[in-house]
């Protein structure tokens, strides 16, 4: 059980504390699954546009019957602060003039109008439904358009477009939008840890200082373990999400040798596999690392299945001159079955330039994959050309 | 997520030093301040939203914490 709430079970098992989380999380049903496995049964609450604004995690605060703050950091304190905090009778606020001060996250960015454009894109992405996060979008794009210096702006126009991406709503672009977003609000406010984090969460294993949803499978193991059955997932962490911290750029021992140096496979011009790229961060930094996420999608329109009999997906990169690449060939094992429709994920690394790149520059490469258009129609073998856009700082423009 | 949970406990340990009044760095929230009670947010187990002036009446401990 989280260390607090074994300092504070004795209180709260009195009726004499309540104990009440919040968590800046991204997916939600992460943080449900989290508490499922400790056992946690207090009122938590998800705030993945960090509303309350706060700058680093774990904050505690011990709030009166009146909700004023009257400790903060209380569980890095002595115990007996929090002893004397419940044993005390804390006064109402006057109501002449000399109410508590707001919390400094009610103050918010500087008025006007960019401050209720992002009222309402917080309130539309609060909404919970797939039609406001499009005009959400739109409400935090049109604040920027009146403070584009907002790093907390940046931040939640982040958050929706990966909302958006992770719904039925979803549009190909959004996760490099969400990246692009994370990427400015940090620009803006270098020591958002909250951003940090989130950009590290999909980021290089260069950049990430662990692995951040490593627990999830422990997790699940022990709550089978008990009998339950996990809570599921609306989105799975997979690759960067899962992946822990590297020291030093990894370096390939033996270049691998390209599966089709000619391009001789017949190309998929039907688009029988949607392929979408998004680059962590954007843009890198001179000698930075980022990551790559290609995904692969069988169109639905063309009823498109991966045919599974006959070998893996293979992806091929070539990285440009001056950048360096963790995996040049990558191979995706066959589904379950003949034939199958799961999203396939290819993740790489790079290293970008000491000096930065001075012109706009592209990781270029190829899809090979066995599909079949149809459940029943023709199974074919297929090569998709892949352009992924790079850019480090050096040639980032505004 | 165990480990980050309480490595972030520990770093936050190791950032803000030793528990010594006034030497903590700030995390936006003062002792006085009127916490923003109204703040409406979606509840994990449940889905539905709620904001913490449901817990009017009661004194709260309130963790910020990361499940990541």
């Amino acid at each position: 059980m989280p260390v607090w709430h074994e300092r504070t079970k004795t209180l709260t098992e009195q009726g004499k504390l309540l104990l009440v989380s919040v968590v800046p999380e991204q997916h939600g049903e992460r943080t449900r699954l989290f508490m499922q496995w400790k056992q946690m049964s207090w009122p938590t609450l998800v705030d993945p546009l960090n509303l309350l604004g706060v700058p680093l995690v774990p904050i505690s605060l011990a709030l009166d019957e009146n909700g004023v703050i009257r400790l903060v950091q209380p569980m890095l304190g002595p115990l007996d602060d929090l002893l004397e905090f419940v044993a005390t009778k804390f006064e109402p606020p006057r109501e002449s003039g000399e109410a508590p001060a707001p919390a400094a996250a009610e103050l918010g960015a500087a008025g006007g109008d960019a401050a209720l454009w992002r009222s309402r894109g917080d309130r539309l992405v609060r909404a919970g439904d797939e039609k406001s996060l499009g005009r959400a979008i739109e409400a935090y794009e049109r604040a920027l358009s009146l403070d584009g210096e907002d790093p907390v702006l940046w931040f939640r126009l982040g958050v929706a477009h990966r909302m958006r991406y992770d719904s039925k709503a979803r549009r190909p672009e959004d996760f490099q939008r969400a990246v692009g977003a994370w990427s400015r609000s940090l620009a803006l406010d270098p020591n958002d840890y909250i951003v940090r984090r989130r950009l590290q969460q999909y980021g290089p294993r260069l950049d990430k200082p662990y692995p951040f949803y490593e627990w999830v499978h422990v997790a699940r193991e022990e709550i089978a373990a008990r009998g339950e059955t996990p809570l599921p997932l609306k989105v799975e962490p997979a690759g960067s999400e899962l992946a822990g911290k590297l020291r030093t750029f990894p370096r390939t021992e033996e270049p691998p040798v390209s599966p089709d140096p000619d391009g001789r496979i017949t190309r998929d011009d039907k688009k029988l596999i949607v392929i979408e790229s998004t680059v962590v961060p954007w843009p890198a930094e001179p000698g930075g690392p980022l990551r790559v996420h290609l995904v692969l999608r069988p169109s639905v329109a063309r009823d498109a299945h991966w045919n599974n009999e006959v070998g893996p997906l293979r992806v091929w990169l070539d990285p440009p001159d001056g950048w360096s690449i963790d995996s040049r060939l990558i191979e995706v094992r066959p589904g379950e079955g003949a034939t199958s429709v799961e999203i396939r994920r290819v993740e790489t690394e790079l290293q970008a330039p000491e000096a930065g790149a001075r012109e706009p520059a592209s990781l270029r490469g190829f899809a090979l994959y066995y599909v079949c258009e149809g459940v029943q129609g023709r199974c074919l073998y297929r090569r998709q050309d892949v352009v992924v856009p790079l850019t480090s700082r050096a040639t980032r423009e505004d | 997520m165990t480990r980050p949970v309480l490595c972030g406990l520990l770093a936050a340990a190791a950032t803000l030093g030793p528990v010594i009044a006034g030497e903590r760095p700030p995390i936006g929230f003062e002792v006085g301040d009127a916490f923003p009670v109204e703040l409406s947010l979606v509840e994990a187990a449940t889905g539905k939203t709620m904001s913490l002036a449901a817990f009017r009446g009661q004194k709260v401990l309130l963790i910020v914490y990361a499940s990541w």
